[in-house]
């Protein structure tokens, strides 16, 4: 979760599996939008020797849809290359690094960025960026945070970049969830086919926490995500994709894999937990293999989640609300209007993040709504407009949004007459922004800065 | 928070178009390709073929070559790409090509005949 090893093949190929994507207006900066796509997921901060990397052999995209297509107008491509400076030390680094040119930083990685336009093509806006260290502890990285820092670029014409190790920012209590639905806080009122092993909630535990990820961070002008002209819709659709190319050799005599042809994606994320939940395990791999735009196929998921169905016998007498509206066969139209059309205007008073008929898993934000002064993390449900799942900020409540809307507790935006489980409206894994041991920044890239390898884990 | 400027003027619309679209593909038979073996793959040792094979065979167009596709500055850069041929359909001749992030599907069956023969 959100989408960290959620498939069979990709859970297999870490630097291509994309793990969280976050789309936001910037607090700090309201006329730019911030969006961040995380790879590699569930690092522990002490991988030495080989610390993580971004892969020189992927190409790793940041998708934007202006026209509700569900087809990228505007993508912005990441290519990395890795460099050893001495292959004759196992050492990542020799000394100290203190700064991002430091000779004592043995094995560094830099990249470059494109934009491509589905109107005029593609063209190379940096290269040669360099992405910083991992944190490796205080005497290697004394200084992380600043170094770290170091490491935002401007882009021409405008924007921020970064792409490197950040602290993981998403929480979950994966082992929880994973135990066949069990969630702490409730897991007495679990059914736990009949062994009896719970008899009271307990605390989340956040199986996130003090891990880092490898991000790559954007903050952009709303000029350049926005369509052009006056009247354009100011809703946004974010999604990232991970790309390999047709074929992968391995040539002994040099001892280097050989990659050739054309790219072709591998991983793809957009709404939190879309192929996680709602895919079934035998399409999740072809889920990550198709753009937004081909994502009808999967409606029928969406409509009739397999969670709604197996809350009610889970939780035996908790849900008896849900339970009817699932045997009613009612389609889920409310999971359908948030995950892959966007919520059409009267829906929720004073809030649209629609993009038209086109059934497409993307993020959607509305960047004419204003950041929010005092956050909710419970996003829209919670009476903050700029939250989840108007796009996604670094410390929204995803997985209890959710949880919630497949309970039941978003369908009376659809159907006024169904009244949800008391249940619904509390349903949660217990865990909040504060299960997060890095603090969150409150300027680009947002993410906390990277836990280290020395006091992690403590 | 202190930034890198890398700035070096704004952005300029290039004259070429090429759409960001991704045409399906499964993960498995894109690995699958790769884990063919050596009865199905040749690489580096045919590197004259594509310069060989009949204009009029090819089924694709070859791909056009990005910088970012080339990964500026990447591993590649400078040196001489590999060929890699899949021999997809022994009994029809059917082969794909690859190169750089081009893919040609050639009919041969001469060429693919010759090339499951060296496999044995």
């Amino acid at each position: 979760m959100s989408s960290h090893r959620e498939a069979p093949e990709i859970s297999k190929d870490p630097v291509a599996d994309s793990t969280d994507v976050y789309a936001f207006v910037s607090p700090d900066q309201p006329d730019t939008v911030t969006l961040i796509a995380n790879y590699i997921p569930l690092q522990e901060p002490a991988g030495g020797p080989n610390f993580y990397e971004f892969g020189d052999d992927v190409r790793y995209d940041i998708h934007i849809d202006n026209n509700g297509d569900g087809k990228a107008d505007i993508t912005y491509r990441f290519r990395f290359q890795t460099e050893l400076l001495d292959p004759e030390t196992f050492l990542y680094n020799t000394g100290p690094i203190l700064t991002l040119d430091s000779p004592a930083w043995n094995r560094r990685q830099t990249y470059s960025v494109a934009v491509a336009d589905s109107d005029w093509g593609e063209k190379v806006l940096a290269t040669g960026l360099i992405c910083p260290p991992c944190n490796v502890g205080p005497l290697s990285t004394p200084h992380y945070a600043k170094l770290a820092a170091t490491a935002v670029h401007k882009l021409p014409g405008g924007g921020l970049v970064f792409a490197g190790q950040r602290a993981e920012g998403f929480y979950v209590d994966l082992g929880a969830i994973f135990d066949l639905g069990n969630l702490r806080p409730f897991e007495q009122l679990h059914n736990q086919f009949g062994m009896h092993v719970f008899s009271k909630a307990a605390p989340g535990v956040n199986d996130t926490n003090k891990l880092n990820v490898h991000s790559i961070a954007l903050q952009l002008p709303l000029s350049a995500v926005l369509a052009p002209g006056s009247g354009a819709s100011p809703v946004i659709g974010v999604w990232t994709s991970a790309n390999r190319q047709h074929v992968q050799l391995y040539d002994q005599d040099k001892g280097e894999v050989v990659n050739s042809g054309p790219f072709r994606q591998v991983s793809r994320l957009g709404n939190p937990l879309f192929n996680e939940v709602l895919v079934p395990l035998g399409k999740k791999d072809l889920w990550n293999s198709l753009p937004p735009a081909d994502d009808k196929q999967f409606a029928s998921y969406v409509t009739a989640p397999g969670l709604a169905a197996l809350l009610p016998g889970l939780y035996p007498g908790v849900f008896p609300n849900l339970a009817a509206l699932v045997a009613s066969g009612k389609p889920r139209a409310d999971l359908e209007a948030i995950l892959l059309t966007g919520l059409p205007p009267g829906i929720v008073p004073g809030f649209t993040n629609y993009t038209g008929p086109v059934l497409a898993d993307m993020l959607r934000l509305n960047t004419s709504i204003a950041p929010s002064a005092k956050p909710n993390i419970l996003g829209v449900i919670g009476g903050d407009l700029a939250g989840y799942p108007n796009g996604r900020r670094v410390f929204d409540d995803v997985v209890t949004i959710d949880l919630r809307a497949i309970a039941g507790i978003t369908y009376p935006l659809v159907d006024p007459s169904y009244t949800p489980d008391g249940a619904a409206g509390v349903v949660t894994d217990g865990l909040t922004p504060a299960s997060v041991k890095a603090p969150y920044l409150d300027q680009f890239p947002y993410l906390g800065v990277a836990y280290d390898g020395f006091h992690t884990p403590d | 928070m202190p930034v890198n400027d890398q700035s070096k003027g704004r952005l300029e619309r290039p004259a070429a178009a090429e759409g960001p679209g991704q045409p399906r593909v499964s993960r498995r038979s894109l690995l699958g390709a790769a884990g063919v073996g050596a009865a199905g793959l040749a690489a580096g040792a045919f590197g004259g073929l594509a310069a060989a094979v009949p204009a009029a065979a090819a089924t694709k167009p070859a791909a056009r070559h990005t910088p970012a596709e080339r990964g500026d500055g990447g591993a590649g850069q400078g040196r001489e790409e590999p060929v890699v041929v899949h021999v997809r359909d022994g009994g029809s001749g059917d082969l794909d090509v690859y190169r750089g992030t081009t893919h040609t599907r050639v009919h041969d069956p001469d060429l693919a005949a010759r090339l499951r023969r060296t496999t044995r």
